[in-house]
């Protein structure tokens, strides 16, 4: 820009704990540190189509029936089993959140079920469950899962669109 | 600027506590001519660094996000996002040899 005398202004934010919450980059927000930013990549992850409506085929995952042994050396073994969290992070992106999957360190496991996920894929139950276990060898990060996929819950709930705020309930089990 | 990227690599600090890391590159910033706050929004380690081309500032602004932050491990803080390397894309020098 000096070179070719091309006039405008670089503002570089520096923006702490990406890794942590609460997030930086909110507060800033909220702060007003970020007025007037526009962020290239904003437009709508999902397209609706003429009806409005937008489908997600083959959100559960298709687990076999009996039961399934994760073993810690079977990569495909974890892979199957975290199937449902993939999902879930997917929701979560859906929702403009994060994916706890893509933000955590390499040491943590997710694995999960839906033992009850709904009758039809165009019916809204009237409440879901999903049983997870999350590990990982670090009580702050541990914490800090739990959170993010407590509040991806919150956001599948509110994906129903529900009637009244007390609906949009949410709450996962861990062990 | 592999140079600072390697120094933020060698000297991992964890989320809001990224003193170091803050220190080497706002003076950095400031070397080349960014007008530096610090301590914005109430948080000790986040910066803005705002930097105006001699030949105005009626053009567009570009802003970028830097983070620089490491992740907790389990054999001890490590940058394995990257974020030492992130940063330091976001140098002066390239900012400012953009002319686009």
């Amino acid at each position: 820009m000096t070179q070719a005398r091309v006039p405008g202004r670089v503002i570089i934010y520096g923006t702490p704990a990406e890794e942590v919450d609460p997030p930086a980059k909110g507060i800033m927000w909220r702060g007003g540190a970020l007025q007037g930013g526009r962020h290239p990549g904003a437009q709508p992850l999902v397209g609706r189509d003429a009806t409005g409506s937008a489908r997600i085929r083959r959100l559960l995952p298709q687990h076999r029936r009996g039961e399934v042994h994760l073993h810690r050396s079977s990569r495909a073994s974890a892979h199957r089993l975290e199937r449902p969290q993939r999902a879930r992070g997917g929701g979560a992106v859906l929702l403009g959140g994060r994916s706890p999957a893509l933000h955590l360190a390499l040491e943590h496991r997710v694995q999960g079920v839906i033992p009850e996920g709904g009758i039809a894929p165009n019916v809204v139950p009237d409440h879901t469950v999903v049983d997870y276990f999350i590990r990982f060898p670090d009580e702050v990060y541990l914490e800090h899962m739990a959170r993010m996929m407590d509040d991806a819950a919150k956001g599948a709930a509110q994906m129903t669109e529900p009637r009244s705020p007390s609906r949009a309930t949410a709450s996962i089990a861990t062990a | 600027m592999q140079g600072v990227s390697d120094w933020i690599g060698q000297h991992p600090e964890v989320g809001w506590h990224e003193f170091q890391a803050v220190d080497t590159l706002t003076k950095l910033l400031k070397g080349y001519g960014f007008q530096i706050d610090t301590g914005v929004a109430g948080m000790p380690t986040a910066f803005v660094a705002r930097w105006t081309s001699p030949a105005g500032a009626s053009g567009p602004t570009l802003g970028l996000i830097a983070e620089y932050d490491a992740l907790r491990g389990t054999q001890g803080d490590f940058h394995g996002d990257q974020h030492n390397a992130q940063s330091r894309w976001h140098s002066p020098q390239r900012a400012r040899s953009w002319n686009t």
